[in-house]
């Protein structure tokens, strides 16, 4: 049966986009309203009074205000989030403005870092633009009608920086001081910094007590505050592997923006894996054309030298890791072919439970020395790509050492050196590979040393890390569960230690397995904001050694694994959860999460109007009727 | 004979790609028989397997290899007879043409419509802006052709349909036959997964040859959406209804109200939203319900309404006070809410004012006009608090008043008068708009304690319920229901609520889960079998009274940022189980699964992430199985610890080290 042109009358349908919301329905008022005051927080054992927006009929309270309103004047921290930890002052009030009335700007700093202040400025414009409900790509119609009252009114700001460096490293001071004060028709905001750093979290602060007004389609901010303020902990990271499924560069970019909003200040970058080897080197162009998924999959020189800008104007350092000597597959395949042998062993080897932790599996091959070939031109092509490194990770988790004495060519090689073939030997050859790794990236870094990182791993636990890693010169990132006697040992001696410990900051844990099933994955249950906000790491090391080791703790990082992860739900996974973190790590607080509750959940609102597609805590309601949502 | 001729044409996404020369992929995939790992029974399946292009010379694109390998292909849900071809016909959509063959009028404008939405899925295919090389001269034309005019979905519809497909070397020839609209719009929903984009030549391509009958397993196959506790806007159900669509699910149960807030629109009452929506802008107009209705019915999906009532009620009723009726809902809001509900805040109806069923009918009236026509309702019914009535003074009192003493069964009493009176409201407000209206027959309720044990038989009449079970699997209730003769819904939270396994909302300690966690993974949402169920409770299947089931998305902690990754995939596991009722497990549909998430992204739905994508490039190779099929030394291993529930990797994760000692050893 076929059917012909001429046969019948053609009707020629063009493809609409349909949209069901371009007609404007008239609104109407809403009879709620909001007021600020003092109740007992329920749920909480001990009777502390708290400030919380109530809701309340307008006709019956006309001096409620806005929601909005009443958030950003309530409590002694308002809407900032994190907590500040220096004294801080949050008026009652807030003035009416329009982006279009930030008046005067001015800059007070080393000429060398102008530009990136003038950026960062730019961001800020860009954060409270996003306020508008209907914002949209870069702008938001303020359109009115304004009376006086909002049109009269402008925003000042100045900013006094006084250190022209642009690193952020451990020694960073990323303090600043913010004074809001309010005469007639204009709000001055001042930020005093020492360095680029503070200043930026200054602004970020500022932009927290500003907000959308409903009722007047207009900014608010309150007008008049001090805050004084500076971190707890010099390392506040996120991980974002990029390897098990790839993240497109708009999504990383969200992903830096949220953590500028929250003052994290590490890109934990794990950009491979077994899996994939998604990075374009210029000077090893192999790599990536045997790594990636497929050439949508890919980051190019010049994504990872905008993401670095990008991330360094918003007050946050990349840090990149490429982790060796296991969790490396795919991207090696071209070895053989050109020459070198095999660099990698057990590559996509099955059953793959024998010789790696998930499929596909890959090691190094330390038999073939053409390894440190390969590996000094990875360092190469990556540090002009992150540079200038404030730290580098090197992985090293997870080394299956069955992969290794299952391989005929490495027993040969063991055999002949006579090094043996016990687990003492191939961990005394793998300690090896690391100082030769360690010295590959110092030379690729023009013989600069920076600190090197590495994961928890066999070679760290009990008797091990003393005898194969240097405390100078290793930093240990925690991944066991936070009482682990690990913990204590590498605190003893002597490492500075970075924590991740995955009952409670890795956030991809408590959805479905993605091996086998039915069940939940690995690490399961799913890690609930209460859960990431009070895992304490001063309070871990103490409960395990019974000492205050604070001074070699630097901080922490949350976990996205992406096996279950991509561009579309990264947003969710990570936020609001990671701000959660964050609050543990710049305040490091002693309340526990119910007095930071209603801040939390107006910073997912905050996240989601910056564009994040942050998950939903708690019904609507709970927003609207803070306080109420107790057990 | 007439006939139109629709010419397709796409659009493609804008995005540049100028990456590395795909000409330098060094990747192919050939389809090979190989073993089922972790499957008992050592089955032989069709995989495609990936393969170095420069060495396999037969080796295709993934997209072909997916296509045309096994005996299902990529079709989800699995169709209940297939057969379907090894090779594709590789061709540009300029050559498409879509013609309608004998059909009434009025399903020949459904189609049309159908078509652009066909036209559309397979235009997201293409991943980039595309300019078709238009020396690829192969022409497909499709045929449909329906014999019924019904417009609407109801219980009776026949959903079936067959298509065919044979080609020669210049030319293609579908033809999809149906008794029903909704039939064809199923068929060229399977037509569009017969298609995918070609990397290789830049081109569309459809599996050259195929024969499928199909039709589905159970008639009710829905999505339960609460739209309550957080606001979802239109964009976003539309972006549902769009996934149901693909997975031949039916039926949207909007759960509009509940006592967080009312956001529904009702002409006759207005107060209800304006002191019930969160805000001005967080509503559903009556003009855009019924846009949403159409955007729905044109995708094969029904939308069912649901008034919860008399309990989940609450804001939207403060304003009966000041205008003088008197308080419609009592326990508004109370504290601590523990002692009158479930969950804050609470509410439920004033038994004792009967002004509230005023604005109950008020509320109904508007209703049936919106979700027109109405063939089923639902009232839900669920969670009734009896000491939030009972420690109302005016209740107390109305009970008193009518001499009735004050135990549990008196109130279910009132409860059950009170649901007679709501359904007669409503049977008679749709009578008045269509007087054939089913919908006496068909009125849901949510399993409560008004359909436990003894209660349903003498609260309930089977002839006029349908039961919506959202107990556990091995709920008692299911038992009664099915015995006592009512149809039923199996929702069973146990698998299929998809809101499970996050945080505590309402503070708690730790682990700070909410309260039906764990996380239902999709191979528990696919392996929830309903006729087991029964039969394992009942010794019977109970085909005849199981409608079918819904899954269910309560908005708790989703709103529209993440309701997409929440529902899918996961509400495609569910729609195989519905539509095929496969009597294998999930591991036999894997590979389609995660293909179907793939083609859930290209329709611009945010699913969630099952698998790194090498699983989807290497299938069958992310399985697990217990560590004694390959190495029994492993699970002696001295410090193993496994939590429950959770997979083998666990083990060799956490105790890598003291795994690889044994292994040395």
């Amino acid at each position: 049966m076929k059917w012909g042109n001429n046969s019948c009358s053609a009707v020629w349908v063009f493809l609409l986009f349909v949209s069901y919301h371009a007609t404007c329905i008239a609104s109407y008022t809403s009879p709620w309203g909001w007021e600020c005051r003092t109740e007992p927080v329920d749920g909480n054992p001990d009777p502390t009074q708290v400030d919380r927006c109530i809701k309340v009929e307008k006709s019956i309270s006309p001096s409620a205000t806005g929601l909005n309103t009443c958030i950003l004047t309530c409590g002694p921290h308002g809407a900032i989030w994190p907590r500040p930890t220096g004294p801080t002052h949050i008026g009652p009030y807030t003035a009416y403005f329009l982006p279009q009335n930030i008046g005067q700007v001015t800059t007070t700093c080393p000429g060398s870092i102008r530009h990136y202040l003038d950026m960062t400025i730019e961001v800020f414009v860009d954060n409270i633009n996003k306020y508008h409900p209907d914002y949209v790509d870069g702008s938001a119609p303020w359109d009115g009608p304004y009376g006086p009252e909002v049109t009269d009114q402008s925003l000042e700001i100045h900013i006094i920086v006084t250190e022209e460096s642009m690193t952020l490293d451990y020694n960073t001071d990323e303090s600043y001081d913010l004074n809001v004060v309010h005469d007639g028709s204009i709000t001055s905001a001042t930020i005093t910094a020492p360095t680029f750093f503070g200043a930026r979290h200054g602004l970020e602060s500022l932009s927290q007590l500003i907000d959308y007004d409903e009722e007047k389609d207009s900014l608010q901010v309150v007008h008049s505050a001090q805050i004084s303020d500076s971190p707890v902990f010099p390392h506040r990271g996120i991980i974002v592997d990029t390897a098990r499924n790839f993240m497109d560069v708009k999504s990383i970019e969200r992903t830096i923006d949220a953590m500028a909003a929250s003052k994290l200040n590490i890109f934990h970058w794990h950009i491979t894996d077994s899996h994939t080897f998604p990075l374009n080197l210029e000077n090893l162009p192999d790599m990536v054309e045997w790594g990636t998924y497929s050439s949508r999959h890919i980051y190019q020189p010049a994504d990872i030298l905008h993401l670095k800008e990008y991330a360094l104007v918003r007050g946050i350092y990349i840090l990149p890791e490429f982790d060796a000597p296991a969790h490396v597959g795919n991207g090696f395949q071209w070895t053989e072919e050109a020459g070198l042998g095999k660099v990698v062993v057990c590559l996509n080897k099955e059953p793959w439970m024998q010789f790696c932790v998930e499929p596909p599996c890959g090691q190094f091959n330390l038999a073939n020395s053409n390894i440190y070939t390969v590996l000094s031109s990875i360092y190469d092509g990556m540090v002009p790509l992150f540079q200038p490194l404030s730290s580098f990770h090197y992985g090293g988790d997870e080394v299956n050492l069955n992969c290794w004495n299952t391989t005929q060519e490495i027993i040969d090689w063991m055999t002949a050196n006579d090094y043996g073939l016990s687990s003492d030997s191939y961990y005394e050859q793998w300690s090896i590979f690391q100082e030769n790794a360690r010295l590959e990236l110092t030379e690729a870094n023009g013989d600069v040393e920076v600190p090197g990182i590495i994961w928890t791993s066999s070679l760290t636990e009990s008797g091990h890390a003393d005898q194969y890693l240097d405390p100078e010169k290793y930093i240990i990132q925690i991944w066991t569960t936070g009482d682990d006697p690990i913990i204590g040992e590498l605190l003893e001696d002597g490492f500075n230690v970075i924590f991740s410990n995955f009952d409670a900051w890795y956030l991809d844990c408590g959805y479905g397995a993605w091996v086998g099933g039915p069940g939940n994955n690995w690490c399961s249950p799913y890690k609930g904001w209460q859960t990431v906000y009070e895992n304490n790491p001063i309070q871990l090391a103490s409960d395990i050694t019974g000492a205050d080791y604070s001074s070699q703790i630097l901080g922490g990082e949350a976990a996205l694994w992406s096996e279950q992860v991509d561009s579309l739900n990264a947003d969710a996974k990570l936020w609001p959860r990671a701000s959660a973190l964050a609050e543990r790590l710049w305040t490091n607080p002693s309340e526990s999460w119910r007095m930071a509750e209603t801040r939390m959940i107006h910073q997912r609102q905050r996240l989601v109007a910056r564009g994040i597609a942050a998950e939903r805590l708690q019904p609507e309601w709970c927003h609207q009727n803070e306080g109420l949502c107790y057990a | 004979m007439r006939g139109n001729f629709i010419l397709l044409l796409f659009m493609g996404a804008l995005v540049p790609s100028v990456y590395c020369q795909d000409s330098d992929y060094p990747w192919a995939w050939d389809c090979r028989n190989e073993v089922v790992e972790a499957n008992e029974n050592a089955t032989l399946e069709d995989r495609c397997v990936r393969v170095m292009k420069s060495e396999n010379i037969n080796a295709t694109g993934i997209n072909t290899c997916k296509l045309t390998c096994g005996p299902n292909g990529v079709l989800w849900p699995r169709p209940t007879s297939v057969e379907l071809g090894k090779d594709v016909n590789f061709f540009i959509p300029d050559n498409i043409r879509i013609y309608t063959g004998v059909c009434p009028a009025n399903v020949r404008i459904l189609l049309d419509v159908a078509y652009q939405i066909f036209s559309d899925n397979i235009a997201h295919y293409t991943p980039d802006s595309i300019t078709w090389n238009t020396t690829y001269t192969h022409e497909v034309n499709i045929a449909v052709q329906v014999t019924d005019n019904q417009e609407h979905l109801n219980y009776d519809t026949d959903e079936s349909y067959t298509l065919r497909i044979i080609s020669t070397e210049d030319d293609t020839a579908v033809t999809i036959h149906a008794e029903t609209f909704f039939g064809a719009r199923h068929g060229l929903e399977t037509l569009s997964q017969l298609i995918d984009y070609d990397d290789e030549h830049e081109t569309l391509q459809i599996v050259s040859d195929v024969v499928i009958t199909d039709y589905p397993v159970f008639k009710h196959r829905g999505i339960s959406l609460d739209t309550s506790r957080n606001y979802i806007g239109i964009p976003s159900i539309e972006r549902t209804i769009d996934g149901m669509a693909s997975n031949k699910l039916n039926i949207l149960h909007w759960h509009i109200t509940d006592s967080h807030s009312f956001p529904l629109e009702v002409k006759s009452r207005p107060k209800m939203m304006q002191y019930g929506a969160y805000s001005p802008s967080q509503v559903y107009r009556e003009s855009e319900v019924a846009e949403l209705i159409k955007y729905a019915q044109v995708r094969g999906v029904h939308i069912l309404p649901e008034f919860d009532a008399p309990a989940h009620v609450g804001n939207g009723f403060q304003w009966g006070e000041e205008d003088g009726l008197g308080k419609l809902t009592v326990c508004v809001e109370q504290e601590p809410w523990q002692s009158v509900c479930v969950e804050p805040p609470c509410g439920q109806l004033n038994l004792a004012n009967e002004n509230m069923y005023d604005v109950l009918s008020d509320i109904y009236k508007d209703m049936v006009d919106m979700f027109q026509p109405m063939h089923v309702f639902h009232y839900g019914g669920d969670e009734v608090n009896l000491a939030c009535w009972n420690e109302t003074e005016e209740i107390i009192e109305w009970m008193e008043g009518k001499n009735s003493s004050r135990d549990a069964d008196d109130y279910y009493r009132e409860w059950s008068n009170f649901q007679e009176r709501a359904r007669e409201l409503l049977v008679n407000a749709s009578k008045e708009v269509d007087a054939e209206s089913s919908v006496g027959e068909f009125g849901i309720l949510w399993t409560s304690h008004l359909t436990e044990e003894d209660n349903v038989k003498k609260y309930l009449n089977p002839d006029e319920y349908i039961i919506q079970i959202w107990t556990d699997n091995k709920s008692n209730i299911i038992k009664e229901v099915l015995e006592a003769g009512f149809r039923v819904i199996f929702s069973n939270y146990d698998a299929w609520y998809l809101d499970c396994g996050f945080g505590a909302w309402v503070g708690a300690g730790p682990p700070n889960i909410n309260w039906c966690s764990p996380y239902k993974g999709w191979q528990t949402v696919y392996d929830n079998s309903p006729h087991h169920i029964a039969k394992d409770l009942t010794g019977e299947t109970h085909e005849d009274k199981i409608f079918g089931g819904e899954v269910a998305m309560w908005t708790e902690q989703t709103d529209e940022m993440a309701l997409d990754s929440r529902l899918w995939p996961r509400s495609a596991a569910f729609g195989e189980r519905m539509w095929s009722n496969p009597s294998e497990s999930w591991r036999l549909a894997e590979t389609r699964m995660v293909h179907q998430r793939k083609r859930l992204v290209q329709r611009g739905i945010h699913a969630d992430r099952l698998q790194p994508e090498w699983c989807h490039q290497n299938e069958g190779l992310c399985y697990a199985y217990p560590a004694e099929d390959i190495n029994p030394e492993l699970t002696t291993s001295p410090s193993v610890t496994t939590d429950g529930g959770s997979n083998l990797a666990t083990m060799f994760v956490l105790n890598v080290v003291a795994i690889m000692f044994i292994a040395l050893n």
